[in-house]
């Protein structure tokens, strides 16, 4: 096991250490990644949060992006996902493909799964943009074997949701908010991906369960990342547009939107779980 | 010359969806409006979910042209959540753009009942800026691009782009009338194929989201579309739609992720 080691990034504490994901880039063009499943990042149900596989899609699909655009940096133009939801086995592994890299952009599609079988499909877009000198310097595919972000005290402690410091403002109309820190920034000082994701999720399972009366999960995402949130605190807007599905709007601490999404969170019945 | 400049090539797909494209003065907004004509509605009175992403991606896609010129657009990828329910008149088609980028456009577009103002989509399309060869469209502004009624009745979308079941999914012909103005094949006639690899798998089924990255052009054929069924879970099935030129190695046009309800569920 390597431990990936970069001057500045990500700090000691951070959200991408604490999840103890574990990455691979083999000589077959695919990234792996596996993402162990604690009770911290379950729903009720025992499914994992969609936020937490919308992390794991953003950190394999970057970073096979990178790879595949080096010596360029990207940044992330939207990210989709499909979820089954059921209740998780103990690890999760994602797999990664390049479908496209080209001139200006990079495509990625990313299959989650565990040892029961499909548990969804992600896609992601990247923007391809020219280096900075504090950008990660990407291994070379099949050079490293298995390698991870984590520490050895590395570790979630309470909830995900709690530990990255969501509020809920008022439920019923998807408002929460969530200070910055740099536990949950990325590489270019803005909130990261997966964490922008996650509070979409939140969002959505805040606004369609309290008009459905019951707890719900989300299962799609239909990301749109417009601009980067550097200046907190992160807010959500959301509109109920059916009775599942929600159209929810991430703005900076300046009122700016920085990410549209649409999302889709259904009841999980009994016989599900 | 610009590959718009010949008034016939490439359009066929355009007349057949019968969208007229109308630039607005403010705020970078394009409003498309088509009739109910018979052939885009299946026999229960629902646009076809490809014809209506096709309609999507046209005016999303002129809108987007419009945000970036001088240079002009290609479509890379289309996101959309869609309501089949039944048609009481024509539709329009409302797109906005959200981000007008050196490299790329992102467009905003619903699309909706004339009669009711009920929601029948609403999407996000992704698109590359480029160079064209030969320039971009040259449009009098504000736009207005007016596409005649058909005069005559036409065939459903299957029959009129040559769609066929093959081995596993559905393919087409690369012939003249699917092609777009760059001679490559209609992101209007791959959405059709899409939604016919979902009904080849899964039978009567209305299709709720799609995600459709567009990665290569058709150029040769035939084009084949394969939908392979993932799972299910309480408010959909999910599907994967694989879409490849058979005549060019067989390389990947386009993927897409789809979900997709019994048909019936939803009215």
């Amino acid at each position: 096991m390597t431990q990936i080691q970069h001057e500045s990034y990500p700090p000691e504490q951070h959200l991408l250490r604490d999840l103890r994901v574990e990455f691979e880039q083999r000589d077959d063009g695919r990234g792996y990644g596996w993402l162990p499943v604690s009770e911290f990042i379950r729903n009720p149900s025992g499914s994992v949060h969609a936020g937490v596989l919308a992390t794991l899609v953003d950190m394999l699909g970057g970073g096979l992006a990178a790879t595949a655009v080096a010596p360029d940096w990207i940044a992330t133009a939207d990210l989709t996902l499909h979820l089954l939801p059921r209740p998780a086995g103990d690890e999760v592994e994602g797999v990664a493909r390049l479908l496209r890299a080209g001139r200006t952009t990079a495509v990625i599609e990313v299959e989650l799964r565990d040892e029961l079988g499909a548990l969804g499909l992600a896609s992601m877009s990247f923007a391809r943009l020219i280096r900075r000198d504090d950008n990660p310097v990407v291994p070379r595919p099949g050079s490293a074997g298995r390698s991870t972000l984590a520490l050895p005290n590395s570790r979630l402690t309470e909830p995900l949701l709690d530990q990255i410091g969501f509020a809920v403002i008022d439920a019923s109309a998807g408002e929460i908010e969530l200070p910055l820190s740099s536990y949950i920034r990325n590489t270019l000082d803005a909130v990261q991906g997966g964490v922008v994701a996650t509070a979409i999720v939140v969002a959505t399972d805040a606004i369609v369960g309290t008009n459905a009366g019951v707890p719900v999960e989300t299962v799609d995402l239909q990301i749109t990342y417009l601009s980067l949130v550097k200046d907190g605190p992160l807010r959500t807007t959301a509109r109920l547009v059916e009775p599942n599905t929600a159209d929810v709007s991430v703005v900076d601490a300046a009122g700016q939107t920085a990410t549209t999404a649409t999302a889709v969170a259904v009841l999980v019945e009994p016989n599900n779980l | 010359m610009s590959a718009f400049d010949d008034p016939d090539a490439g359009r066929s797909v355009t007349r057949y969806l019968g969208v007229t494209l109308r630039e607005q003065s403010e705020d970078r907004i394009v409003v498309g409006t088509a009739p109910a004509a018979a052939h885009l509605v299946d026999p229960s009175g629902v646009a076809h979910a490809g014809v209506l992403l096709g309609m999507i991606d046209s005016a999303g896609g002129v809108c987007a042209g419009l945000a970036s010129l001088p240079r002009w657009i290609v479509s890379t990828n289309l996101v959309a959540r869609l309501v089949p329910r039944r048609l009481k008149g024509g539709i329009v088609l409302r797109a906005r753009v959200l981000r007008a980028g050196r490299n790329s456009v992102v467009t905003s577009i619903d699309a909706r009942d004339d009669a009711t103002d009920a929601l029948l989509a609403d999407a996000v399309l992704t698109s590359a800026v480029l160079e064209p060869a030969g320039g971009p469209p040259t449009y009098d502004r504000p736009l207005v691009l007016v596409v005649p009624p058909a005069t005559k009745a036409r065939p459903d979308p299957n029959s009129f782009y040559g769609v066929r079941p093959a081995a596993a999914g559905v393919e087409l012909a690369l012939t003249a009338t699917v092609l777009n103005p760059w001679g490559i094949l209609h992101g209007g006639v791959t959405t059709t194929l899409v939604e016919s690899a979902v009904r080849h798998t899964l039978g009567g089924a209305d299709l709720t989201s799609v995600v459709l990255h567009f990665l290569r052009p058709g150029r040769v054929g035939p084009v084949r579309a394969v939908a392979t069924w993932i799972g299910s879970r309480p408010d959909a099935d999910l599907l994967r739609v694989e879409v490849r030129d058979l005549g060019a190695d067989g390389r990947t046009m386009a993927i897409a992720i789809v979900t997709a309800t019994p048909r019936g569920i939803l009215s």
